[in-house]
């Protein structure tokens, strides 16, 4: 028995993939399916966030800016400049994570409050330039028509295996000495210094890695809604992220893809409540606060009571 | 022998405070050097001026020939320096065993790439890294806690973890602050063992303590700081018996000020 939940505690994150996969199979109708792709699209900003909230405690409140960033550079490219749609999908990423380097520079200084200040000014500069550079951008009118790299049910298992290679990723990172330094960082930072780990360096790791994921997230955002507007990339956004990882127990890979889909599809699933949607989504997510952490998954199977496994050198 | 750790004149300033008024300490390859003093003489501010901490304002810090000072702390421990803290700082929400493997960072070959990938580098180094880890905890005692979490275990091991993190960098120099504070005597004697199985492994050890019991078993040479200075130095026996350091420990005896008031 302790046998079985252990395999299934391993490759948990596989079972919710296959579920999640199957999904197309039982014919979901049209805003469902495009409900639960957008859900895909926000796990990948929500992986971000572990590795950087979650390992490395940096939190960042302008991550709206950073999807932003690798949506618009895909749409611009595609549509204005005639890039294929497969190229754009590489650049985009490199861009953002130019993008987050830059972003990462004042974290080197600014601790707590004073970073997260800084990161909302950062996804509210990048709003507001979106907005006012109407020759590239559209601005407030947007930019529409732009072509995806796949359509329909295609793009949905693209999207599919892409999350799940960047969920193996954010596994593994959390497995190497590297997921350690980061938490060491998180933990004590003066003390990692001083034990070896250069600071600077993987806080500027874990802002790049995390603002490439935002930026895949942005392209698939594109590709979603065709449609790009700067309304889509407000600080509400970047806190509904914060939100999905903190729900999916900051550190957990599997925890955070499965409160990305339903922290997006609880809004929708409500919507036959009409007038008191947002004050019921309200009270589940307070309920669900109270009730902490019922979906880090690791803290569920180790209620499961069996041994924990620090197998961390495979 | 030859020098390994030389300071040499080093101040270190806190406003108008001189916290590190040019003191002056060698550590030759492969002995066990005391540094003692009463609390506030500043022994951990040398400490962290060694260890990169604190730039200091003057004087040189000399480690295998090459001057460090200035050197930011994890370049430092890269060139083969490692040491402990007086307030345990392990990381709380990591396994003993993942502690250890902390200390093995700066000697690790992988990049980002690696373990994305899951390269055969990658694999080859982990499953010698883990070896070198059981090794070390053999070593200490650990091996049978290996699993447990930071939270989990008493004061004394974790004091003793924090060597055997150290040890993990393979370093030349061990600087050990305060090893012995507040474990009992048992502890405090399996400590003692220890620290003399790392010496004579070959690597050098700068011991920081003010109990006097723990220096002197195991340190060849002491240096007593009172104030920032330097007051004496030599066998253990030389400094307790100088009146300058008794003066240090105990006081004049004659017309204190603080007394009468």
């Amino acid at each position: 028995m302790n046998k079985a939940l252990k395999i299934l505690k391993d490759n948990f994150i596989y079972l919710a993939f296959i579920v999640v996969g199957l999904l197309p199979v039982f014919g979901l109708p049209n805003y469902q399916f495009y409900i639960v792709e957008r859900g895909m699209q926000n796990a990948l900003v929500v992986l971000s966030l572990v590795i950087l909230l979650g390992f490395t405690g940096q939190l960042s409140l302008g991550h709206a800016g950073l999807v932003a960033v690798g949506a618009y550079f895909y749409a611009i490219t595609v549509k204005n400049y005639g890039f294929s749609p497969w190229i754009s999908l590489i650049l985009a990423p490199v861009v953002t994570g130019l993008v987050g380097m830059l972003l990462a520079i004042p974290s080197f200084k600014l601790r707590g409050p004073f970073l997260v200040v800084n990161t909302i000014a950062f996804g509210e500069i990048v709003r507001i330039l979106i907005l006012n550079a109407v020759d590239f951008t559209g601005g407030p009118f947007g930019l529409k028509g732009i072509k995806p790299l796949f359509s329909g049910v295609y793009l949905y298992y693209f999207m599919l295996v892409v999350v799940l290679i960047f969920a193996i990723v954010t596994l593994r990172i959390n497995k190497s000495h590297i997921g350690l330094a980061f938490k060491a960082i998180r933990d004590d930072e003066v003390a990692a210094e001083i034990i070896g780990v250069d600071v600077k360096k993987y806080k500027l790791l874990s802002f790049v890695i995390s603002s490439i994921f935002a930026g895949v997230s942005g392209v698939f955002f594109a590709n979603l809604t065709g449609y790009l507007n700067p309304d889509s990339f407000t600080f509400e956004i970047s806190s509904t992220y914060l939100l999905m990882v903190v729900m999916g127990g900051m550190t957990s890979t599997t925890g955070g893809f499965l409160s990305a889909l339903l922290v997006t599809a609880l809004p929708e699933v409500l919507r036959f409540l009409a007038d008191y949607r947002m004050v019921i989504y309200g009270l589940i997510l307070l309920i669900y606060i109270r009730f902490y952490k019922v979906l880090d998954i690791k803290k569920i199977f180790s209620k499961l009571n069996f041994k924990k496994s620090s197998e961390v050198v495979e | 022998m030859s020098s390994l750790l030389k300071v040499d004149k080093a101040v270190k300033r806190f406003g108008g405070i001189t916290a590190v008024d040019g003191v002056e300490l060698e550590v030759k390859e492969g002995q066990v050097v005391g540094l003692i003093g009463p609390n506030g003489s500043g022994k951990t501010t040398v400490l962290n001026v060694i260890t990169g901490v604190y730039k200091p304002e003057e004087g040189k810090i000399i480690f295998n020939g090459e001057e460090i000072q200035g050197m930011a702390p994890h370049t430092i421990v890269e060139k083969g320096i490692g040491r402990t803290f007086q307030n345990i700082r392990l990381i709380n929400s990591q396994t003993v065993f993942d502690n250890v493997w902390l200390g093995h960072h700066v000697n690790s070959k992988l990049n980002i790439f690696d373990i994305i990938l899951k390269t055969r580098r990658e694999k080859e180094e982990l499953k010698q890294v883990r070896e070198e880890i059981e090794e070390v905890l053999d070593f200490i005692g650990l091996l049978s806690i290996k699993d447990e979490y930071i939270g989990n275990i008493p004061y004394g091991q974790k004091k003793i973890l924090e060597i055997g993190r150290a040890l993990m960098a393979k370093p030349k120099l061990l600087l050990l602050d305060e090893p012995a504070a507040g474990l009992n005597n048992t502890e405090s004697r399996e400590l003692v063992q220890i620290v003399k199985k790392i010496n004579q492994k070959g690597i050098s050890i700068l011991l920081i303590e003010h109990e006097m019991e723990f220096v002197q078993g195991l340190a060849e040479r002491v240096y007593v700081l009172d104030h920032g200075k330097k007051i004496a130095e030599g066998t253990f026996a030389e400094c307790t018996n100088n009146p300058l350091v008794i003066e240090a420990y105990l006081g004049t005896g004659r017309g204190d000020k603080n007394a009468e008031n």
